[in-house]
């Protein structure tokens, strides 16, 4: 009785815990639906503050101050911030150059220590300035005379010299060519023939690095001088940079720099690194003593224990490591500590035997304990709405205060986050990050005390685009973004499922916006049955350029490229240009003929697209044109298109960008006037093409946001307009007539006698130098023309699997296997159920 | 009078014993679900796992499946009862992809059932290396998807095996992938993958024929022939039914080979139903791929229907 009492109540218990047990093991597999994160925020002009579990430190979240820099300060350089002082340099437009100071508490009073005047012909170079303990400023002073830089791109003149002969030293005196300049010897060129001793010259003298890069081309100056500016030491250390440049130093406390150098020989028409060495110099006495070591380093700072801290690129990890340089013996420590990241640029001494560095990609901030070999990650630039790309300066102040200085000077206060205020996060998904993009994402979180946005990204260095694509997929219907960057997506696959917001309601409901006018004829090529899901601020035009009596005025239809190719067969039609990528261009300027996606038909095989294949054929392969490229530049063979086309062997000039008056005067120049511009050859032969350089961003249909995402995608539209010159027309056509007209009025300067006189602006291009003035009245009306005309829109990621299927089914056709008939058929065939699928 | 009275008292008597019985019957029943009750409790205990379990994993996601299908998309989620079915059907691409997948599940089944019968049939005789060449049959269910897939691709490419030797009888390379012969390469590879199996069953099954009335039935002059279609057939029905449903479940898995060797969007001949699912998944488009996936069940269901209708039928009368 007992036993079977016993026995029932052990199989209860057993059953209950078996039941809980699986019940717990279920509900624990519950995916955390994402509730809006809040981000703690004090509502403070040009603060943000950012939680804990943003930072991943679980107590403690930072208050960021932002100041920015006055206006008189235009590009400083050599920043370094001590205490509450940032000192720079700054370059005057006369080129001198001023060591100059700002408070961090008062920004707007620039202090000037000392102005260095340049001398005639010489370029002045301001490096390493430190800060030394004592009050007074050490500073690597440069002066390299400017006639090394002369030849700049300039072809030299052979005259009656042989090209195929081999270089002598009488041709190099009959050139006037100084070998010492370029550092070189007869016996390194001996061998060359003067054609491939020309193309020697031209890059070397075209790289100005190179030439400025031994830093015994110049004078070399160690210089220290006082918080008055009075020069306290000038040493001149020119005798030990003869073959050697410098490209990092560290000051210790014991009034030492140690500087990083590296020596570059050229072998075989290749520029080599043949020497590391680290150069220590005393700051009084100018007594220098020279390491030379064995592998590159990144950089080297001290850091206020007093250690030289050196980081370099480890090839077996594939990160950056971490060694000491031991001062007494003038090498590397045994010692090395590898990092979790490669560091990007170069790291900043923090308190004690610490250190700030950043990863390559600028996302993080990360603090290193020597002692102790740990990173500790202290934040994220973007979450903390820091966009700069470059952060030149970072300075610790104490336990609690960080000052980094990059675009703006960032004050960051450690609290905990208890004391913080929560924001509401608006979450921006993008497959990556640019830097216009979080420059947009910080400048908007700046100016909203409520919500900030949030990127989330997709792709990084363990992704691959495949998967990023499926986590992007699984988050629209689990936790849908709020705002959606188009770059990278196919996104006409995803309009279909309703995920974007149409933006003409937005665009009508904002009082503002509504009466902006904007062409409507761009917006209509980027809508998708009649709605437009991104808006994008500037476009460029893509067209053709070719003489006058190759097309007359007939239009340029896919038959009479083939009849001007049949006559043409020694000339080339365009320039460097594969089969992969005029196949992709051809479709998308016949796309609407090929494919009506309205009454899901395809239309591939009534010979259209058998005269593209037919066409595409005669180019070579995408890594055929990549290879040729490749050996062109390095054997010196590379003709640019403009001197091809004057030297008659290539037909058409392909212009990519227009945006402005170049390229058209460009053709203008190049075919003496009597040009067309068109687009690529097409069935009506009338495709004019536009493509857009800009991020093109969605607001999420599920959205409680949408106001204030259609308030972001305003804010980025009127930025990229403000930059509109360098990115394209603009899409607001007040603004385009503004920019326009200034396009077309003449350039105008003061000369000798104090007229004004039209200034021409200069291009070379190749053996091809051209001077353009402002363009004629007839011009201008061309211009309005050619934009008025555009019809078409390249697509970046439109139609990605059918440009997959194109380039897959032509390769067999390419290969000599497939007849285009059978090709077509295929496409046909495959395309037709694509277009079908969709509802 | 005293007769009534005496009929009403037994009638009183009949009815008191009667509610005395029902008392007690009551009481008893009461007592009984009282225990049944007990007993319920950790029953559904024990239950309760796999109860979850199968509403987590199929009930609940069956039911997201039919609100998918009758909502517009997902994200807006307003209902449109059976649009999604209608535009379904006026789909050129899934009548495509059905018709394609229903000529396949009609060509390979029926083979894979037929042909698997006859080598088990064949393999049930005594004959030399029987092991051997059942374990050749075999062999193809452990190869993995990726090789077949590479063994096909290098016959049948382009500039494979089978056009080189096309070519040396002076015929001309067919891209076997992308013609009308695609289908006919699949229901190869599905026959060459599935046949081992099927044959192993179908021998197993053979051998479970009682001998005896294969014996008796010899001895009445029966004939090979009648003793395979009259006795054979009836006693392994339930093995047939089982092969042909097992064959028509591994003919839609042949996607996986076909999404392989062609991708996304195949040429016509080879565009299945999963082709079709696979791609609305991809596209957002859960609304079709529910619908498509609700119509395919019912199909499904009918030809199980049938089938067993035919297997109740066939096999009645040797069934236990």
């Amino acid at each position: 009785m007992k036993t079977k009492f016993l026995k029932h109540a052990a199989r209860k218990a057993l059953t209950i815990a078996l039941s809980v047990t699986i019940i717990v093991s279920v509900t624990a597999c519950k995916h955390d639906v994402d509730e809006k994160k809040s981000v703690p925020d004090k509502n403070t002009d040009k603060k943000t503050d950012i939680s804990a579990e943003q930072t991943g430190i679980s107590e403690y979240g930072y208050n960021i101050e932002y100041i920015d820099f006055p206006k008189e300060l235009e590009n400083p350089y050599q920043l370094v911030v001590s205490g509450d002082t940032l000192y720079f340099v700054q370059s005057s437009p006369y080129g001198s150059e001023m060591i100059q100071s700002l408070s961090l508490s008062s920004p707007e009073n620039i202090k000037t220590y000392i102005e260095l005047e340049k001398s005639e012909n010489i370029r002045l170079e301001i490096s390493y300035l430190h800060p030394n303990a004592d009050g007074t400023f050490t500073f690597i002073q440069r002066e390299i005379p400017e006639n090394l830089f002369s030849h700049n791109g300039k072809t030299l003149d052979l005259g009656d010299i042989p090209e195929e002969e081999d270089i002598t030293e009488e041709y190099l005196s009959r050139l006037e060519i100084d070998l010492a300049s370029l550092d070189l010897e007869f016996n390194d060129i001996r061998g060359l023939s003067v054609k491939e001793f020309v193309a020697l010259y031209e890059r070397l003298t075209d790289n100005d690095n190179y030439i400025a890069e031994s830093w015994g081309n110049g004078k070399v100056y160690l210089n220290t001088i006082d918080m008055e500016g009075n020069i306290v030491s000038h040493l001149d250390i020119t005798e030990h940079f003869q073959d050697i440049s410098s490209h990092n130093a560290a000051y210790d406390r014991e009034g030492n720099i140690y500087l990083y150098n590296q020596k570059w020989t050229l072998s075989e028409n290749h520029l080599n690194i043949s020497e590391y060495s680290v150069l220590k110099v005393n700051l009084k006495t100018g007594d220098a003593k020279k390491t030379v070591i064995d592998k590159e380093i990144n950089t080297l700072f001290c850091v206020p224990s007093g250690d030289i801290v050196v980081i370099a690129y480890s090839t077996d990890s594939g990160k950056s490591s971490v060694k000491l340089w031991d001062r007494e013996n003038n090498s590397f420590s045994d010692k090395e500590s590898i990092l979790p990241v490669t560091v990007f640029g170069t790291a900043y001494a923090a308190y004690d035997d610490k250190f700030y560095y950043t990863d390559s990609t600028m996302d993080t901030l990360y603090l290193y304990d020597l002692s102790e070999q740990k990173s500790e990650e202290i934040l994220k630039f973007i979450e903390w709405d820091i966009s700069d790309k470059t952060i030149s300066a970072i300075s610790h102040i104490d336990d609690t205060h960080i000052t980094m200085v990059g675009s703006c000077i960032y004050q960051l206060t450690r609290v905990k986050t208890s004391e913080i205020v929560n924001k509401q996060i608006i979450t921006l998904a993008c497959l990556y990050a640019s830097n216009d993009t979080k420059s947009y994402i910080a400048d908007f979180n700046k100016t909203n005390s409520e919500y900030r946005i949030q990127a989330k990204t997709y792709l990084n260095e363990n992704t691959g685009y495949d998967e990023a694509i499926t986590e992007f997929t699984k988050d629209i219907l689990s936790n849908p973004p709020d705002l959606i960057k188009l770059d990278g997506l196919d996104y006409a696959r995803y309009s279909e499922s309703g995920i974007f917001e149409d933006l003409y309601p937005f665009m009508q409901k904002d009082e503002e916006f509504k009466n902006r006018n904007l062409n409507k004829n761009i917006l209509k090529l980027f809508e998708t049955d009649g709605k437009l899901y991104s808006l994008p601020a500037t476009y460029m035009i893509t067209g053709l350029a070719s003489a006058k009596n190759i097309l007359g005025d007939e239009p340029f239809t896919l038959d009479k490229y083939m009849e001007i190719s049949a006559a043409n067969t020694n000339k080339d039609m365009f320039h460097y240009m594969s089969r992969e990528e005029l196949l992709s261009t051809l479709f998308s300027c016949n796309e609407d003929y090929l494919i009506d996606y309205k009454a899901k038909s395809c239309n591939f095989t009534d010979g259209i697209f058998e005269k593209i294949l037919n066409i595409t054929k005669d180019f070579p392969s995408e890594n055929a044109v990549q290879a040729k490229y490749e050996q062109d530049s390095l054997n010196g063979e590379y003709i640019p298109p403009l001197q091809n086309i004057s030297e008659g062997t290539l037909l058409f000039y392909k212009m990519d960008n227009i945006y402005n008056f170049l390229p058209y005067q460009t053709a203008d120049f190049i075919f003496n006037g009597d040009f067309n511009i068109t687009g690529y050859p097409s069935v009506e032969g009338n495709k004019i093409a536009i493509h857009s350089n800009n991020s093109l961003y969605a607001i999420g249909s599920q959205s409680p946001y949408k106001e204030l995402c259609w308030d972001f995608i305003r804010k980025v539209f009127d930025a990229e307009l403000e930059t509109s010159s360098s990115t394209g027309f603009a899409v607001d056509n007040d603004l385009f007539e503004i920019k326009f007209k200034q396009m077309a009025e003449p350039i105008m300067k003061q000369d000798e006698n104090g007229n004004m006189v039209e200034v021409p602006q200069r291009s070379t291009e190749g053996n091809v130098e051209m001077k353009f003035y402002a363009p004629s009245e007839e011009m201008v009306e061309k211009m309005r023309a050619l934009i008025d005309s555009v019809n078409t829109l390249l697509p970046v990621y439109k139609a990605g699997d059918i440009y997959q299927i194109l380039l897959e089914e032509a390769a067999p056709f390419y290969a000599g296997d497939k007849t285009a008939e059978e090709v077509c058929k295929v496409i046909q065939s495959r395309i037709n159920i694509l277009i079908n699928e969709g509802n | 009078m005293f007769l009534k009275l005496e009929k009403k008292k037994n009638q009183k008597q009949k009815k008191s014993e009667t509610e005395k019985i029902k008392n007690g019957e009551s009481a008893k029943r009461k007592k009984k679900s009282v225990l049944e009750r007990k007993k319920a409790i950790p029953s559904a205990l024990f239950l309760a796992p796999s109860f979850i379990g199968v509403m987590i994993f199929f009930v609940v996601p069956f039911i997201v499946v039919i609100y998918y299908s009758v909502i517009d998309t997902p994200i807006l989620k307003n209902f449109v009862w059976f649009d999604n079915f209608i535009a379904l059907f006026q789909n050129k691409a899934f009548q495509q992809a059905s018709w394609n997948t229903l000529k396949f599940t009609l060509i390979s089944v029926p083979l894979a059932v037929v042909l698997s019968l006859l080598m088990a049939s064949l393999l049930e005789k005594a004959m030399p290396f029987k092991s051997q060449f059942r374990s050749f049959f075999l062999t193809p269910m452990m190869v993995p998807v990726a090789s077949i897939v590479l063994v096909f691709q290098v016959l049948f490419n382009q500039n494979g095996v089978v056009n080189e030797f096309l070519r040396v009888f002076g015929m001309d390379k067919i891209d076997w992938f992308k013609s009308d012969f695609a289908m006919i390469i699949v229901v190869i590879l599905f026959l060459w993958k599935n046949l081992g199996y099927n044959m192993i069953l179908f021998m197993a099954a053979l051998a479970a024929v009682p001998k005896n009335v294969l014996e008796a039935a010899k001895m009445d002059g029966a004939s090979n022939k009648q003793l395979f279609f009259r006795l054979k057939l009836k006693y392994i029905s339930p093995t047939i039914f089982f092969v042909t449903i097992f064959s028509i479940i591994n003919s839609f898995k042949v996607f996986r080979e076909v999404y392989l060797l062609t991708g996304d969007y195949p040429y016509e001949s080879l565009y299945m139903l999963q082709h079709f699912m696979n791609n609305a998944f991809n596209s957002l488009n859960y609304q079709r791929l529910s619908a498509a996936a609700i119509l395919m069940s019912l199909v499904m269901i009918v030809i199980i229907g049938i089938l067993f209708l035919a297997e109740n039928r066939f096999g009645k009368d040797v069934e236990g």
